[in-house]
């Protein structure tokens, strides 16, 4: 490790003086805390469906199983007096048909054999209550089923346990959809999360289908919720998603509610598609999730060009032109929010344009094109790695000289190249500066990612590095966020 | 042991370690301190899951870091970590030099701190922290290339700006 990094070590390390002048909590103390956020939660459960009582219709806050029970709770039947508004309707609302999907679904007995704590809680079915605060309103357009359990036992009992569950089934036409569709439900539970002001917390199972997340949402540290939420699961398993919802009664641990979605997983799935469940922290949503582009803190600095921020709407501008890359002008999209794909018609692959500007003379371009397949998108690369002699217009007193395109290894691509196009000056022309085009291209799967940046001289020569240096380094992480 | 003997023998051996780290990472003692707790409470609630992690401390680390980072989205980007300076009111001031790190620290992307205290001061690889940080190595690496740049030149400008006094 060069020394400089050795220096950087050692002050950091030093950092632990003002740290030992600090006064820490014991570990009672954590734990205490860890105890009262869930009585606090537990208590949100009966102020939740108090309120509820009180203005006598269902809110964002109530839950019915968790109002203090009335005698017979389980044989009497719970017709909804006030048929869902719910944006998507409820399967379980909707008139009976025939439904195979509906035959995947876990049924009373199986929540039962889950163990504890969800035996001996006398599970029926029941009828989803359609406005619960941060239930996933689900995929429109495909294929569902869905069923509602709820306990008998009630919230007046002291103990750790569920008190209401729900599963849906989604299927899609592949895996690709599913996959789309389980990131919009993340995104929506973090909105949702965001929205009451709390955080969300996403755990990641392996040996749940394919892919499986479970979202827990909790409010600000040392405040009440004030208002009930559940912990949602979610699992692709092929081209299937499940989704399931617990809503936990707690007076002290948490319970392990991965258990009720590793369960409808295998039921939907024949059994075969559970195995040993680990879990793992989730990806963070952050604050940029699903979109495909570079945040700012990856496009700066520039060399010695820095401060560039991204325009929220497209130019139009024929700059890719210079690029030797005539192909990605879209003049037709001058106006439109950046954060939206392109729109080229047809079956054209989905493509996203960004545009970063700063301060300084110069601009920084981002496209990231989504083939339909690994070759399309190896063919786009293999059309630029001979470039024309010329690219874009250039004026008689200046002279440009295009670099070839030179092959480069870009930590998660399959392939990369980079080039330069550089604009001299002819003599005649005194008031004239040099400009300089730099393009970074980078494939991996059926995904592109093309950068490209020009300015006046060269701003990436004697700062740090040259521009495959940059290119090669923010290709890097360019790709692997357009591949999430 | 009990779960609450094995808890505390945890916190004991590890919350200084964690909290210099994120410390670090928050570039404020006041945020760190009140993240690492709200951490170690949420880690009491679930022990059972976290002591059979592999990496128990890794995971209050994480979890300690997603509280910080979801509040400074609420708080919008960078406000208060901007705003909220310094040590605890009951605190010592810290020194010059580390007034001069953390305040550089808080002036590079959060991803790239936290790549870079991963690595200089917890000691992990590129490979360890991207599965930590759940990218891949290369944009680590990328990370702490531009975070120790930018860390470089912020220094010297503190430096030679301490120089002129």
């Amino acid at each position: 490790m060069p020394a400089e990094f050795d220096d950087l070590s050692r002050r950091l390390s030093d950092l632990e003086s003002d740290v030992a002048q600090l006064h820490m909590a014991g570990p009672a103390a954590a734990r205490r805390r860890g105890r009262q956020r869930s009585r606090n939660r537990a208590a949100a459960v009966v102020l939740g469906s108090a309120a509820a009582i009180a203005i006598g219709i269902g809110t964002l806050d109530a839950i019915p199983q968790a109002t203090p029970t009335p005698p017979e709770p389980i044989d009497t039947p719970t017709p909804d007096p006030t048929p869902a508004p719910a944006p998507n309707p409820s399967p379980t609302s909707e008139a009976p048909e025939p439904d195979p999907l509906a035959n995947l679904l876990l049924e009373p007995g199986d929540l039962a054999d889950l163990g504890s704590p969800w035996v001996d809680l006398s599970w029926s079915e029941g009828t989803r209550e359609p406005e619960l605060g941060c239930f996933p309103a689900g995929p429109d357009g495909v294929q569902t089923a869905g069923v509602t359990f709820e306990s008998a036992r009630t919230i007046d009992q002291p103990g750790d346990f569920p008190v209401w569950a729900d599963e849906r089934i989604y299927t899609f036409a592949n895996e690709s959809d599913a996959d789309a569709a389980l990131s919009a439900l993340r995104s929506e539970v973090v909105q949702c999360a965001t929205e009451r002001n709390g955080d969300d917390f996403t755990w990641g199972y392996d040996g749940i289908g394919d892919v499986a997340f479970e979202s827990e949402m909790w409010p600000p540290a040392e405040q009440p919720l004030g208002r009930v939420t559940p912990f949602i699961g979610a699992a692709r398993t092929g081209s299937t998603l499940v989704v399931t919802v617990t809503y936990l009664y707690m007076e002290g641990e948490l319970i392990d509610h991965a258990e009720l979605l590793a369960a409808a997983v295998a039921r939907a799935c024949g059994g075969d598609c559970v195995g040993e469940i680990t879990q793992q922290i989730y990806p963070d949503a952050g604050a940029q999730a699903g979109d495909p582009q570079l945040p700012d803190e990856d496009v700066n600095p520039i060399g010695s060009y820095t401060d560039f921020v991204r325009s929220d709407t497209l130019s139009g501008s024929n700059r890719y032109e210079y690029f030797c890359l005539p192909e990605l002008v879209y003049p037709d999209a001058a106006g439109q929010p950046s954060s939206e794909p392109v729109q080229v018609g047809g079956e054209a692959p989905t493509i996203y344009q960004g545009e970063w500007y700063g301060p300084s003379e110069g601009g920084f371009h981002e496209t990231v094109i989504q083939f339909p397949d690994d070759q399309q998108a190896a063919g786009f690369v293999a059309d630029h790695t001979e470039l024309p002699e010329q690219c874009g217009d250039v004026v008689e007193t200046h002279e440009q000289v295009v670099n070839q395109p030179a092959s480069v290894d870009v930590s998660g691509a399959d392939e990369a190249l980079v080039w330069t196009i550089d604009e001299r000056v002819l003599p005649g022309d005194p008031g004239s500066e040099p400009s300089f085009h730099g393009v970074g291209m980078a494939r991996a799967g059926n995904v592109v990612v093309v950068i490209g940046f020009h300015a006046f001289g060269d701003p990436t020569t004697g700062t740090s590095g040259t521009w495959a240096d940059y290119a090669i380094d923010t290709l890097a992480v360019a790709i692997d966020r357009a591949q999430r | 042991m009990s779960n609450s003997e094995e808890f505390d023998a945890f916190y004991d051996a590890t919350n200084r370690r964690v909290l210099h780290q994120m410390y670090a990472m928050t570039g404020n003692l006041a945020d760190a301190q009140d993240c690492v707790q709200e951490a170690y409470a949420r880690a009491w609630q679930r022990w059972k899951q976290v002591r059979e992690a592999n990496d128990p401390v890794a995971w209050v680390r994480t979890v300690a870091w997603r509280i910080a980072a979801s509040n400074w989205r609420k708080a919008g980007r960078g406000v208060r970590a901007l705003t909220r300076l310094g040590a605890p009111d009951h605190a010592p001031p810290p020194s010059p030099d580390h007034v001069a790190l953390v305040g550089a620290l808080r002036q590079i992307p959060e991803k790239q701190r936290r790549a870079v205290v991963l690595h200089h001061l917890v000691g992990m690889s590129v490979d360890q922290i991207a599965a930590e940080m759940q990218v891949r190595p290369g944009t680590v690496k990328s990370w702490l290339s531009r975070g120790r740049t930018a860390l470089a030149e912020l220094l010297r400008e503190s430096e030679e700006a301490h120089d002129a006094r």
